[in-house]
């Protein structure tokens, strides 16, 4: 029985992990659809949840020491304010950064968020120092045994969440007017702005969703594993890997190439080697660029963008 | 000179290698000799990566890798298997083209930028590797006891020597980078910027370009990472870190998008403002360890990708040249308005 | 029985459920100059994306000299002698009027990087060939006075005669002109005129969008005519004229001109 415990250990903490994943792979393609621009700074939003749900709810000295925050807040009104700042700093990412450079090519908007990446981590960096962060459970209790696998009552609050931000991100894109839009504006920038939808609205508030997202994503890991200024690097990656094993631009892709990444990884590491755990979203990604490029060499697609009819 | 393209880029080198001939008289010390054979390497890094970022139109995270890979290789190759340097230099080079190779295939044909996250994750991937593999690669101590460079009986011992071969090294990467530029390999990849449509329909394999600019790259940064560990003797992993395959990009972003000259500048300012930086920062924020200089670089590709997108030497220029060109057409309305009032 | 250089069985292209170009099929005689026609949005540019490969094929065959263009790449397809301009112009901005054509020289000369970095021999010798045949072309077009200017100092009009000229460095046998007349001074359009006949009596074969019917009707030996993606017509300039259907699809234009926002987003989907 070891090993079917064993699996279904792997499935548990690959479908927790891969959650997380999902959710920031979600961020990736919700920027993608609507601006084409690859978001390096989407991990960092997770990075920014985590910290600053942890500031606001137990005592954290910040700024080099020279500041204690000392909120002190219920945990549920820190999170909640938590997501609310980090869509804000999405906002402000958005009006400081992307707006301005209007016009600019997409490889310059995508330096742009490599730019915005380095700034987030140094200025965590400068607030939190180099310390590893992390928060209390959401609830206490001991966890569930199943078939001899262990499922914390944090993993059941991560696949939870996640769950929920889909089942609410579903609702706003298929019943509201203002989700409908904005995939319309997924769908063909042009018919969109045709349409009389704001363009420049729609972006923005791609930034917004995505960073409250990306927040939520890191403040429900973290009671799990540990948050730090850096971490947002491996978050965009693993999220990036993610979105593009949905096909970049599909949302329910998302989500699926999360959780697969998640349980390969978790596989991964229990089956090869635990050292080089964080190489495997990279063989996976690699392995798919190859795989769709020979497709699409013997499909004859076209290599460049739509130059319109 | 024959060899050189164009008389402007003949003059500009014989005045750049006699300023650097006779900058070593005006050093007070050899701290500031080190920080030139720096930007030494560094610019043989932007230029590949300058090309890379200007003409196809792709951005790399990972040059550090390719600089390490330099730097691993000729050491194992002259401390292990006893291989000369120039040996060293040359293997080291070509197995690093070959990797380059095989990332950039699939990442370079497909439409969208991949290559960005994929030279990223290619960097933590080397990061690792070069950590835990502790029997290869030194691990967190670093590889030790790489011998100075030497070809015949010719060794360069001190820094000065390491100075003025760094400098013709990079040089000779400058010249051959300009001949490219000029020639059918350099319009095919100036058209391939210019309108990838228009330079497929005239029959340019502009994936096969790109493939062989970020080869070139991956070469440029080879040598310069051999050079580097010939010049100190060791290296270690810290070097390869993230922060300076992005410290590249700023220089490029400062040195301005397919600039071969730019790249001189970018690297004399970006690594002069990161010793800057790392020298006061500790003073200026208490307990900062230096590293917080990413914040600047990041804030500075931010401004730069804002206002001069095609990087900051080459937008001044453009700028320049069009409000030249737009004086000139006002004077010709005027002249042409005046013949009219004569007639 | 005249040679056929171009053949379009069946050819279709939809995007996204739209058909753009619905079941196309026409021959293209070699040494001819075949003129296509139809309302804004009728499919014309989208057949040229077609023929030179910028778009895959949705559906139907493409024959060029009798090989099937299916798998070629674009640059493939140049390289066996196909080339073609753009209706919205697509000038390399950061060249030189002269380097601009030289890129067109790209499949008729060799050297790679290694040459080019090193400055062979070879390098320079095919260098002045290139030189020398862009500096022809340019002069066919009566641009050689302004080789060494930036393509974007030029008028509108110029910039598209560049562009023929580097279609014609190709030495192309199948040149695709792409609304060549739009933008163009009367003058312009006469030299145009003129310059297109020296080409098909040097062999060439022309395939050509236009809006300019007095261009279309003076030099076209057939015309295509095509309406929503469909073909409604073929024949000589004098037989389209006069068919029923296409002074309907011309009448039609004016009408249905401003589609409603609504319409457009739905046509999208």
């Amino acid at each position: 029985m070891a090993l079917e415990s064993q699996l279904l250990q792997y499935l548990f903490t690959g479908v927790t992990v891969g959650s997380i994943y999902a959710l920031i792979a979600l961020g990736f393609v919700v920027i993608h659809n609507v601006t084409g621009i690859v978001n390096f700074a989407q991990g960092d939003f997770a990075m920014l949840g985590a910290l600053v749900a942890v500031t606001l709810t137990t005592r954290t000295p910040i700024f080099n020491r020279v500041f204690v925050a000392d909120f002190d807040l219920p945990l549920p009104l820190g999170i909640v304010l938590s997501v609310l700042i980090v869509s804000l700093i999405g906002a402000v990412l958005y009006f400081l950064a992307i707006r301005p450079a209007k016009g600019a090519s997409i490889v310059s908007l995508i330096i742009i968020t490599i730019g915005a990446h380095f700034a987030f981590q140094g200025l965590a960096l400068i607030a939190w120092a180099a310390d590893p962060y992390g928060l209390p459970v959401f609830t206490r209790g001991g966890p569930l045994e199943i078939h001899g696998a262990i499922l914390t009552r944090q993993n059941l609050w991560v696949i939870g969440v996640t769950a929920v931000i889909l089942l609410a991100l579903y609702l706003f894109f298929e019943r509201t007017m203002l989700g409908k839009a904005l995939r319309a504006c997924a769908i063909n920038r042009l018919a969109a702005r045709l349409m009389g939808i704001d363009a420049n609205r729609m972006a923005l508030l791609s930034f917004v969703l995505s960073a409250a997202i990306g927040a939520m994503a890191g403040i429900v890991i973290t009671p799990s594993t540990f948050m730090g200024y850096d971490s947002g690097t491996f978050l965009s990656l693993k999220g990036f890997v993610a979105a593009i094993m949905g096909g970049m631009n599909s949302a329910t892709g998302a989500v699926v190439g999360g959780l697969l990444l998640g349980i390969f990884e978790t596989v991964g590491a229990g089956f090869i080697s635990s050292g080089y755990k964080d190489a495997i979203a990279f063989i996976v990604l690699f392995a798919i660029l190859f795989v769709r490029m020979s497709v699409g060499v013997r499909k004859g697609q076209s290599q460049f963008e739509e130059v319109g009819m | 000179m024959k060899r050189l393209a164009g008389r402007t880029n003949a003059i500009a080198f014989i005045v750049v290698a006699g300023l650097l001939a006779i900058l070593p008289a005006f050093l007070a010390n050899n701290y500031q000799v080190s920080i030139l054979i720096l930007v030494a390497l560094y610019t043989i890094l932007t230029v590949g990566l300058s090309l890379l970022m200007g003409y196809a139109g792709q951005i790399s995270l990972g040059q550090a890798v390719f600089y390490g890979m330099g730097g691993y290789i000729t050491a194992w190759l002259t401390v292990r298997a006893g291989w000369p340097p120039l040996a060293g230099m040359a293997i080291a080079a070509l197995i690093t083209a070959v990797l380059a190779y095989i990332i950039g295939i699939p990442m370079l044909r497909l439409r969208g930028n991949y290559l960005a996250m994929v030279t990223l994750g290619l960097n933590v991937i080397f990061e690792l590797i070069v950590i835990q593999e502790t029997a290869w690669t030194g691990g967190p101590d670093g590889f030790r006891g790489i011998p100075k460079f030497s070809l015949g009986g010719l060794v360069l011992r001190t820094d000065l020597e390491m100075y003025y071969f760094a400098w013709f090294v990079a040089l000779l990467v400058l010249m051959l980078s300009l001949n490219i530029v000029n020639s059918r390999v350099g319009r095919a990849l100036r058209a391939v910027h210019g309108s990838e449509i228009a330079a497929e329909t005239m029959g340019v394999n502009t994936a096969h370009y790109k493939v062989q600019v970020f080869v070139l790259s991956a070469v440029y940064a080879s040598i310069a990472g051999s050079l580097y560990a010939f010049w100190l003797g060791i290296i270690s992993p810290s070097v390869y870190h993230i922060s300076f395959s992005i410290e590249l990009v700023v220089m490029v972003a400062i040195g301005g998008l397919a600039s071969v000259w730019g790249a001189i500048f970018g690297a004399a300012t970006v690594t002069l403002l990161a010793e800057f930086l790392r020298n006061t920062l500790p003073h200026l924020l208490r307990g900062a360890s230096g590293e917080q200089e990413i914040i600047a670089f990041g804030v500075i590709l931010i401004l730069v990708m804002i206002f001069l997108p095609e990087g900051v030497t080459t937008g001044v220029m453009l700028r320049y040249r069009r409000w030249r060109a737009g004086r000139e057409a006002l004077k010709e309305i005027k002249k042409s308005a005046e013949t009219m009032g004569a007639e | 029985m005249t040679d056929t250089i171009l053949e379009a069985s069946g050819l279709r292209k939809e995007f996204g459920g739209v058909v753009a170009v619905h079941k196309v099929s026409f021959n293209v005689a070699r040494g001819e100059i075949f003129a296509i026609i139809g309302p804004n949005g009728a499919g014309k540019t989208t057949l040229f994306n077609l023929i030179s490969g910028v778009y895959p094929t949705t559906g139907g065959e493409l024959r060029f000299r009798g090989h099937r263009l299916a798998r070629a790449n674009p640059h493939e397809r140049a390289a066996m002698g196909l080339a073609r301009t753009f209706q919205n112009l697509r000038l390399f901005d950061n060249m030189t009027v002269l380097e601009n054509v030289m890129v067109g020289r790209h499949t008729k000369s060799r050297y790679g990087l290694m040459a080019a970095a090193l400055r062979l021999p070879t390098a320079h010798r095919e260098e002045r060939v290139i030189r020398e045949q862009a500096l022809k072309r340019l002069a066919m077009v009566g641009l050689e006075g302004r080789a060494h200017q930036l393509v974007g100092s030029l008028s509108f009009g110029q910039q598209r005669l560049v562009e023929v000229a580097r279609a014609m460095a190709i030495e192309p046998q199948l040149l695709l002109l792409d609304e060549p007349g739009a933008g163009l001074t009367r003058k312009e359009v006469e030299e145009l005129d003129d310059l297109v006949r020296r080409l098909r009596d040097d062999g060439m074969t022309v395939i050509l969008v236009e809006h300019n019917m007095e261009l279309v009707m003076g030099i076209a030996d057939r015309v295509m005519v095509l309406d929503y993606g469909q073909k409604i017509a073929e024949g000589t300039p004098l037989q389209v004229q006069r068919n029923p259907r296409v002074i309907a699809a011309y009448l039609g234009e004016e009408a249905s001109v401003g589609l409603h926002p609504e319409e457009a987003y739905v046509a999208t989907q």
